[in-house]
């Protein structure tokens, strides 16, 4: 074979031609990657086992966790039923998942067993995020069984008595968000047992909040003579002697039902007041609420509620204080629900239970609390605890610049916010005596307990 | 005498074993080998050089180019004509010629609680900065709404300033808004003046208060007033606007 002669020239122009051709192949490799994720955001590329699609993976959580509020007809702003409403929103969908906002679960796992629970995996928050990541592909179709349309009729069933706000209130486009009382006046004829209630809103969409009392002070009477509107604000929802709360919902809440046995006493002179938080959606609303009733036939003892805390507190800007109460049981106890109630200005809730041989039960640990999501909470199963259980709350408040609901570095007087006025600390146990024959000691050791809660603060706070 | 081989490799060793080693060049996704004559040679070389330097800066300008989200509207100073639609379907040019001082531009999507929460304030602010040269706008970056269903949602809303829908999120791109709602201020020279939230009421989801800090109404304050618009620019919580 003759050997190759290459002049100086000729292998100076090689080596520039190899060197450039080199270093396009080089730079058109290093993009190429990137042009192709880009362009492959639906691009119909096979799915492999790993890679999450949402016939397959996402469809069976967000119909499970998400859909059952979000879809036409309830109180959540959009419809989360179909891939293309899913695949609008998949970023926000992966943020706020992540950040566990949606889908709102406020306790902490480890700290009491709840029925309906709607908490994600760590697992299912992941694959939301690689679906996402991966261009949020949709995959072959699977058919999924989609959640109950929400109905017009009442899920307990045909209600023995519907009460219905006299006037809608208006609910203009411009106003802030509030909260507003509103009177149901002398609605029974005769004594009846109440053993559940339910609660619908006509105008879903801005009513976030909504808590139901049972009032024989006749004191709201005078505060709706007083208002001479539809409603009124300020009305101190603290359960006590003559206001018992009845019931409380956040949005997609499911009706309340007292422990079974049991029932909430209500006179003919009785009121109902109902308390919503409005939340305004930029257009004007008439609200015109309903409660639906379920009485029971029978006499039944009415269910113990136990209320730790219960105190008002008037926050100082730049105050942090905690509340705490306790209770030990007289008798043995049955525990079947637990209700957190606080308001804007609370950072954590815990309640715990010590038994008298001293091992520690935790009950409800809410870490980040948020009042848009505070809902009654029922256990599972029922929790028995023996007597000389000792039931210990704690509510953590915090007022300072470092609470992201205060104002960007001006901590404001606590409440001024939303319209309600104070803040409230208390948490509220459902329960019974296991024995019958300890129902009256149980109701004595309550009806007995004054107001036993203390507040260490770092500043002045007023409470009552 | 001219042949090609499929690729450069098979293209150099095709010139070495016929000695035109100097001349291959690409041409229509070809490498072409020509003959060993001194003209063509040159005339090749001459090519493959203004080729490849030309292929060489293609790929280096993205590489070297600076990688931050700048909008057009910061990048440019052009005025693009940008034709997005009104409420009643028709195509609708972007920039209100009118504005002397500056355009505002509200970018929202119909469903958004967030949007829907700031609508009063969003009328105010359109409002209180009536006579100040400024013109408003309220911009649906999402597909998939019908004309109708937002003229239904602005009238519900009572915007008291013109909407415009833009479907293919030109104006999105234009101004480099990200979040729904997000207000974006032009100069009339289509340059950003603010880009940012309304107000401080929400901090987070879920975390909303009383607002305190009004970015908007500052930046348009300062206009007002022939001062330069304060920053850092914060910006907004609510909800991401998608791709088209």
């Amino acid at each position: 074979m003759k050997p190759i002669k290459l002049s100086r020239k000729r292998l100076c122009s090689l080596a520039a031609t190899v060197v450039l051709t080199a270093v396009f192949v080089n730079l058109s490799a290093q993009r190429a990657p990137v042009y192709s994720a880009a362009r492959s955001s639906r691009a119909a590329k096979p799915a492999s086992s790993a890679s999450p699609v949402y016939a397959r993976d996402i469809a069976p959580i967000v119909l499970h966790a998400c859909a059952s509020c979000h879809q036409p007809g309830t109180a959540a702003p959009f419809s989360l039923l179909t891939y293309d409403d899913v695949k609008k929103r998949a970023p926000q969908i992966a943020e706020l998942t992540r950040t566990r906002y949606m889908p709102p679960w406020l306790p902490k796992p480890g700290h009491g067993d709840f029925a309906g629970v709607r908490r994600l995996s760590d697992g299912q928050i992941r694959m939301i995020a690689n679906w996402v990541k991966a261009g949020a592909p949709e995959g072959p179709h699977i058919s999924q069984r989609t959640p109950a349309r929400p109905q017009k009729t009442w899920p307990l069933g045909r209600p023995d008595l519907v009460v219905r706000m006299t006037q809608p209130f208006t609910l203009n486009a411009g106003d802030v968000e509030q909260c507003r009382s509103f009177l149901f006046p002398r609605f029974l004829i005769r004594d009846r047992a109440l053993k559940a209630v339910d609660y619908r809103a006509s105008a879903p969409g801005v009513v976030r909040h909504a808590s139901l009392f049972a009032d024989s002070t006749r004191k709201a009477r005078l505060q709706q003579q007083q208002s001479g509107a539809v409603g009124w604000t300020d009305f101190p929802g603290s359960a006590g002697p003559g206001r018992r709360r009845l019931g409380e919902w956040a949005v997609g809440s499911p009706p309340v039902q007292f422990p079974k046995g049991s029932a909430m006493r209500l006179a003919p002179g009785d009121d109902l007041v109902l308390q919503l938080r409005f939340q305004p959606n930029g257009r004007q609303e008439n609200e015109r609420s309903e409660i639906a009733l379920y009485f029971s036939d029978a006499p039944l003892p009415p269910p113990a509620m136990l209320a730790l805390g219960n105190a008002w507190i008037n926050l100082r800007p730049n105050e942090i204080a905690t509340v705490t109460d306790a209770f030990t049981l007289p008798v043995a106890a049955r525990l079947y629900a637990i209700s957190p109630h606080a308001e804007l200005m609370c950072r954590a809730i815990r309640a715990d239970a010590t038994l008298p041989n001293g091992a520690a039960q935790p009950l409800l640990w809410i870490p980040n609390f948020n009042l848009d999501w505070a809902e009654p909470l029922r256990y599972r199963a029922p929790m028995d605890l023996p007597a000389g259980t000792r039931i210990t709350v704690t509510i953590d408040y915090d007022n300072s610049a470092h609470n992201p609901r205060n104002a960007e570095d001006t901590p404001m007087v606590s409440g001024a916010a939303t319209g309600c006025t104070d803040e409230y600390a208390g948490v509220e146990f459902q329960i019974t005596a296991l024995q019958p024959r300890d129902i009256p000691a149980l109701s004595q050791a309550l009806a007995a307990k004054g107001a036993t809660y203390t507040v260490q603060s770092s500043g002045a706070t007023g409470h009552g | 005498m001219l042949n090609f081989a499929p690729c450069p490799i098979q293209a150099l060793l095709a010139a070495i074993r016929n000695r035109c080693y100097n001349i291959v060049n690409l041409r229509f996704g070809r490498w072409y080998i020509l003959e060993n004559r001194k003209s063509a040679r040159t005339r090749t070389i001459k090519r493959s050089a203004i080729f490849y330097s030309a292929l060489l800066m293609g790929q280096l300008l993205p590489v070297f180019a600076p990688q931050s989200r700048v909008s057009a509207a910061e990048s440019s100073l052009s005025k693009p004509a940008i034709l997005l639609q009104d409420l009643n379907g028709r195509a609708t040019p972007a920039f209100d010629g009118a504005a002397h001082k500056a355009s505002v531009y509200f970018f929202i999507i119909h469903d958004c609680p967030i949007c829907n929460t700031y609508a009063p304030e969003i009328n105010q602010i359109c409002q209180d900065y009536k006579t100040a040269d400024i013109a408003f706008h309220i911009v649906y970056a999402e597909n998939g709404l019908s004309p109708a269903l937002a003229q239904k949602h602005a009238a519900e809303r009572q915007f008291s300033c013109p909407a415009l829908l833009d479907p293919r999120r030109q104006l999105v791109k234009f101004t480099g808004a990200a979040i729904a709602p997000e207000a974006v201020v032009l100069s009339p020279e289509r340059k950003v003046l603010y880009r940012g939230r309304i107000d401080n009421r929400m901090l987070g989801w879920g975390v909303t208060h009383m607002a305190n800090v009004h970015e908007l109404r500052d930046a348009l304050t300062a206009i007002q007033d022939g001062r330069p618009v304060a920053k850092p620019w914060k910006a907004p919580i609510g909800c991401a606007i998608s791709t088209p």
